[in-house]
């Protein structure tokens, strides 16, 4: 599956994007960036029990935010886009 | 009441006579300051059906009460007066230094009128006031015309002034101010340039009192510590500036692309991003007066055919010149966005007019021949920048671009081309992909305009709650409360993004203490409204066009991304806009609406 970073998250991950291996859902990817990127990603990703996505984190599967899929238990698929972002706004 | 400096000048520019007039303090308690009381001094003495250009459209600078003082981010002051472009009020807000300065010379406003029959300036040193001739400065650009004033009255001025464009009447010409800051939208520049009136400059020594000061300092540091703890305001904003949202807008499926031809995903988006911007061409950031935020870009180009160096772009102007254009060269589009600056113009408008020539184009309902020879096409850098360079100096084609897309689109047979919202164009969010902000630019009071109620904000930001950009549900009730908020902090004096981190609590707190109020939150918020009701009811009566979109907007679905298939929803969403707004199903205020908000 595909996932994409932005902003300082590319400094934590050194990269733009990934080809990243299959994660069922949500919360089995998080925790498997985590394990690959390392603590600064997952202090934002996750909140410090690893139970819910971190407050300043947006998370986009195919372009929908996952609080308007199923949050942290969002099914994934093989093919998916999965975009990263921190609270980001401008205007 | 405190916050105010209790006193405006009055400039009749016909006879060239200056009055100090007071304040009406009861219209500043009523409609608080800068973009309301403003607002509320023009339609007090203008008539809604006046030529913008004509000599009987006065023109308005306002500050706020928490303008020049403590308050965080309070560097915002609001220029007024009928759009040109839009037939609308006109009411745009800024930033830099310009509106402190003023309230230090000892005045809340400047009401000019009339017309001079030779360019002039206005020069404010404290309590000496007086018109200059500025045939000197006619013709001149922003940069050029702020260095002449700043030798001739001082480094310590401060100068709003017009560019080319002003001068020349560009539908869009905005009004300058600290070179690169802009009130920027609806073309008031050229009713500034349509005065005669080249500038304003100001010194002031004056101190700007407020009712409660250890309670008012306890509002602001409250605020500032906010400010400061949130990832937006405290970090994101000072790193990448607001073009961080390229990335994410589009990613959502809502980036327009082509003047929205070819839907809201563009491939290529991360060449024009925020991230790209910071990577190779940011020299630093830089704030406002007061700011705690710093979302200001000072760039640098430092080699090829756009050399150049200059601020910004923002977000918009980024979309504008870049993924509506077609183009992915960010050297270009900084470019472009200089010229904006230098020649005192819109680049939201622009790039968006630019990119309604290049459909017009293509679709071959416009040929060389109409265009003195350049292939106009989606995707040329050069030729956007050029398109840029000779609307900034009203050379050539760039005289039919100054008119903006609805006009232009428009002459040539296809006004449906125009992204446009009561002739103004749309900015960098697709509202077939972002619903509640397809409502926000059909009912905007100053045509389509993305700081008049941000529903980006809670749509994809998820500030300050998480709303699903693809249903039409809950919008209206919400677009009503960011558009009275806006009204508000607008009208206040104080930077619209420090309500990223800020809602209406802390907001209220700072002008309650400053001007020594105890009202609720909730009255508070009510003139917020007050200001909203007041734009609408003057539009009504100016005879602008009724809320709707473009055909495009409502009728083309968006062919691919997370919003694919999808239309803007309006006529699920606008009659219950005008419910929750206490107006009739044709969107006028009823004459409930009025008496409770005593208008």
């Amino acid at each position: 599956m595909t996932v994409k970073f932005f902003a300082y998250l590319r400094e934590y991950t050194k990269c733009k994007i990934v080809d990243f291996p299959y994660q069922e859902d949500v919360r089995k990817l998080t925790l498997a960036l985590s394990e690959t990127y390392g603590s600064r990603l997952r202090e934002k990703l996750l909140t410090p029990d690893g139970t819910e996505l971190g407050e300043e984190i947006i998370i986009l599967v195919n372009g929908r935010h996952v609080e308007h899929l199923g949050g942290i238990d969002t099914k994934l698929s093989p093919t998916d886009v999965v975009s990263i972002f921190p609270v980001v706004a401008g205007g | 009441m405190n916050g105010y400096m209790g006193q405006i000048i009055r400039v009749n520019l016909s006879s060239g006579t200056i009055r100090k007039e007071p304040l009406n303090m009861q219209s500043a308690k009523d409609f608080v300051g800068a973009r309301g009381l403003g607002t509320k001094y023009f339609c007090d003495e203008v008539d809604p059906k006046v030529d913008p250009l004509g000599p009987d459209n006065n023109l308005i600078f306002m500050t706020g009460p928490l303008t020049g003082t403590a308050a965080a981010c309070s560097g915002r002051f609001e220029v007024v007066a009928k759009a040109p472009l839009t037939g609308t009020i006109g009411a745009a807000n800024s930033g830099g230094h310009f509106g402190p300065e003023l309230k230090y010379a000892g005045y809340d406003g400047i009401i000019f009128e009339g017309v001079s029959d030779h360019p002039v300036y206005l020069y404010i040193n404290d309590d000496e006031v007086e018109l200059r001739d500025a045939s000197g400065l006619w013709g001149k650009t922003v940069y050029e015309t702020t260095d002449e004033l700043n030798r001739i009255c001082g480094q310590s001025f401060r100068v709003s002034c017009i560019g080319p464009t002003g001068e020349n009447l560009c539908l869009y010409a905005g009004v300058m101010n600290d070179k690169h800051r802009a009130a920027g939208r609806g073309g008031l520049g050229a009713v500034m340039g349509s005065k005669k009136l080249k500038a304003v400059v100001v010194k002031g020594t004056k101190s700007i009192y407020v009712a409660r000061p250890e309670k008012f300092m306890e509002a602001i540091e409250n605020a500032r510590t906010t400010l400061k703890a949130h990832p937006v305001t405290g970090a994101g904003l000072a790193a990448y500036g607001t073009e961080i949202l390229v990335n994410i807008i589009n990613e959502s499926g809502g980036l327009p692309l082509r003047n929205g031809r070819d839907g809201a995903v563009y491939d290529k988006a991360d060449n024009i991003s925020g991230e790209t911007l910071t990577e190779k061409y940011l020299i630093r950031n830089k704030g406002c007066f007061g700011c705690c935020i710093g979302c200001g870009r000072v760039v640098d180009i430092p080699s090829g055919p756009f050399k150049s160096r200059g601020e910004g772009p923002e977000y918009e102007a980024g979309w504008s010149f870049g993924a509506d254009c077609g183009i992915d060269d960010l050297e270009a589009v900084c470019k472009a966005n200089f010229i904006c600056n230098e020649y005192g113009f819109d680049p939201i408008t622009l790039g968006a007019t630019i990119a309604c020539a290049m459909e017009l184009f293509e679709a071959g309902y416009m040929t060389e021949e109409d265009t003195g020879g350049i292939p106009v096409r989606f995707g040329d850098a050069s030729t956007m920048v050029k398109l840029a360079e000779m609307t900034g100096k009203n050379e050539g084609f760039g005289k039919q671009l100054a008119m903006g897309s609805y006009r232009l689109a428009g002459k040539y047979g296809h006004p449906e081309l125009s992204m446009s919202v009561k002739k103004q164009e749309m900015p960098a969010y697709d509202g077939r992909a972002l619903q509640g902000i397809g409502l926000e630019y059909a009912t905007s009071n100053r045509g389509g305009c993305h700081v008049r109620g941000y529903m980006t904000s809670p749509e994809v930001l998820g500030l300050p709650v998480k709303m699903d950009p693809l249903v039409t549900e809950g919008k209206a009730s919400m677009l009503k409360t960011f558009q009275d908020l806006t009204a508000l902090i607008d009208s206040a004096g104080v930077c619209l993004f420090t309500s990223f981190a800020l809602g209406l609590p802390e907001i209220a707190a700072q002008y309650r203490e400053a001007v020594g109020s105890d009202e609720s939150d909730a009255d508070i918020l009510l003139k917020g409204e007050r200001v909203w009701n007041l734009e609408k009811k003057f539009n009504i009566a100016a005879g602008v066009e009724k809320d709707t979109l473009p055909p495009r907007l409502l009728r083309e679905q968006l062919p691919d991304g997370p919003a694919q298939g999808k239309v803007n929803e309006l006529h699920t969403m606008l009659q219950e806009y005008y419910q929750v707004r206490g107006w009739d199903t044709e969107g006028t205020p009823t004459p409930e609406k009025d008496r409770e908000l005593g208008l």
